[in-house]
Order: C-alpha cells, then structure tokens, then sequence
C-alpha cells in the first residue's frame, strides 16, 4: 500500500500517466501516498480487482481505472469505483 | 511420556495479543484479518460481536454472504483508518500526506495506449526468482519474514502471453487466498488482454511486471522504483495501472 504509492509517483514522474487501484479500506493511505490517480474498490485486501472467477467485474473495475487515464484533471484524483 | 509433555501449553493470550499475533512475523496467517491489529481491545470484541450477529443471521437465512462481505468491508475500513491515525500500520506510511505528486497525461487516446500492469502483490512465473528464501515454505516466510522472505527490491517481468494460471503468489502480509484461485484479482492481466482485444485500450505492453510490496522502501524509492520507471517506459508502455498487494 505504500510501496505502490511510491511506484506510481515515481513513473509519472519519469513522463507517462499512473493509475492505482486501492481496496477501499485504503483510502486513508492513498490520500497520505497522495499517487497521481487512485481508484478505490469495493472488495477486501488481496482481491483489489473483484472477486475470483469474476471476470466481468474484474474487467469493468480495470476499465474504470484506466477511464481515469483520461477524465482526471487534478494531480492526487482519487475516486470510487461505481457500485 | 506424559500427555502433558506431549502436548503444547495452552497459554491463554488477551483479545489485544490474538489480534497482534495477525500481523505478519507474529505467529499465525490469518491476513485477511489482520486489520484488527489495529484496534484496542473494547474494539475487538465490538468486531466479534458484530460477526456472530451476521453469522446466527445468515445460519437462520435472514442474511446471505454479501452480508458477510459487507460488514467486513466497513470493519477494515474503520480498522485501517484507525491504523493510520494511530500510526500503528501500514508499515513506512509518511506521518505527513506526500506533497502533490508529478502529473503526465496520455499523449492519444485511451483507445490508442499501450498499457502496462505493475503488481506490488508479489506474483512471478516459476522460472522467476522466488520471493521466499530457498529451503523455507510459505507458511514459515508468513511466520519468520526477517530471515525466510526476500525484502530486497526486485523486479519480475512477465510477458503479456503468460498463462495465469502458472502464475505464482508470494506475498506473506496479505490474504492471497483470492489470488490463489484467480491472479487477476491482484494481477489483472487476462482482463487487459481482453481489453485490448475489444478496443478499450490500444494495446498491452509486452510486459508487465510485479515485486513485493513488502520491501527496503529505502533501496525501493532510492535506487530501485527511478530504474524500474525507466525500464517500463523503454519496453514501450504509455499508461501503468498499478494494483498493491
């Protein structure tokens, strides 16, 4: 939780755009690792993405990410993902 | 030899000390939930209160697991913030928030963009050199971190072709038992391959790459994370999403 904070901060810095995804009991250290972008999901730590064998809502949570590529306009954006 | 010699003391531990002993290097592996090493005692017991309510619930059908899911969700939440203001976890958090961070932007498209996945959540394929010291199992790398478990920065590189299910997890201080059965959940790369397949993003990058979290953040943000960046712009990607473990 701090070390990907770190990473993301540090490639952007190197010139291309990050985006983190936190469970969202993190949202306290995401807002002190203050990353470009975070999104939080709803699910427990060790399953940021979705659930297992969700590949549906796996995908709908990467793409809600990486659409954060593109619609954050504010260094330090962190969202939720849409229940 | 007496039964008594045969058998462990049975040592009787406070709420304070059981939730301590959660924690990774204190003895047992229950990581998911960990988070109530973070809490005084009052507080435990109020979490496992709350729990045998939600389990006569569900026992009796009034409730079904998503109300499970549900009061374990609020319970981190409130267990992780707590571990934060109290400063008691997670380990190497800056007392301050970080000053705003460096901000790049896409130079096409999401549509267009080739897209890396970088996984602090300790993955690698089996050719990889492992994160736990040789001659040690998992469950003792869980339980003596500071000699079975590797927290020298490095990072794996896994080809975009990889076969999930070969892939490996290794992370000790988080429940992996979600990524056992599933890598995309910590290591989402057949969801981006099919992202790309459908047009949502341009393309993957031919690699993506994973470490542990749990590493010398001293060597990591020092030496070890300004190299890496480098080396994941080189292989050509134009967007990282990050996923911590």
């Amino acid at each position: 939780m701090v070390s990907v904070g770190y990473l993301a901060r540090t490639i952007e810095e190197a010139g291309i755009p990050t985006v983190v995804i936190y469970p969202a009991a993190f949202r306290a250290v995401a807002e002190i690792m203050h990353p470009p972008r975070a999104m939080l999901n709803l699910r427990l730590m060790g399953r940021p993405v979705g659930r297992p064998g969700d590949a549906s809502g796996q995908r709908g949570t990467l793409l809600a990410a990486l659409r954060l590529l593109e619609s954050a306009t504010t260094p330090g954006t962190i969202v939720a993902m849409p229940t | 030899m007496s039964q008594a010699d045969r058998e462990p003391a049975s040592e009787s531990i406070s709420l304070h000390e059981f939730a301590g002993s959660l924690m990774p290097g204190a003895g047992r592996t229950d990581n998911l939930f960990k988070f109530l090493g973070n809490l005084d005692e009052p507080e435990i017991a109020a979490f496992f209160s709350g729990l045998f309510a939600i389990s006569r619930q569900i026992v009796d059908r009034e409730a079904d697991a998503a109300a499970l899911e549900t009061y374990l969700l609020e319970q981190e939440t409130r267990a992780r913030t707590l571990g934060v203001e109290r400063k008691r976890a997670p380990a190497g958090l800056p007392d301050a928030p970080l000053p705003a961070p460096a901000w790049a932007t896409l130079k096409q498209p999401l549509s267009e963009t080739r897209v890396a996945i970088v996984s602090t959540g300790a993955i690698r394929r089996p050719v990889d050199q492992p994160y736990i010291a040789e001659g040690y199992s998992y469950e003792q790398a869980v339980a003596s971190p500071a000699k079975a478990y590797d927290r020298n920065p490095a990072l794996r590189v896994i080809p975009t072709g990889t076969d999930a299910s070969e892939l490996l997890v290794e992370h000790i201080a988080y429940d992996i038992g979600a990524a056992l059965r599933d890598v995309n959940v910590i290591f989402p790369i057949e969801r981006l391959r099919e992202l790309a397949a459908s047009g949502e993003i341009g393309a993957t990058t031919d690699n993506h790459y994973a470490f542990s979290g749990l590493t010398n953040l001293k060597r990591l943000t020092e030496e070890a994370a300004p190299a890496w960046a480098e080396q994941i712009i080189a292989d050509g990607a134009q967007a990282v999403v990050l996923v911590p473990g």
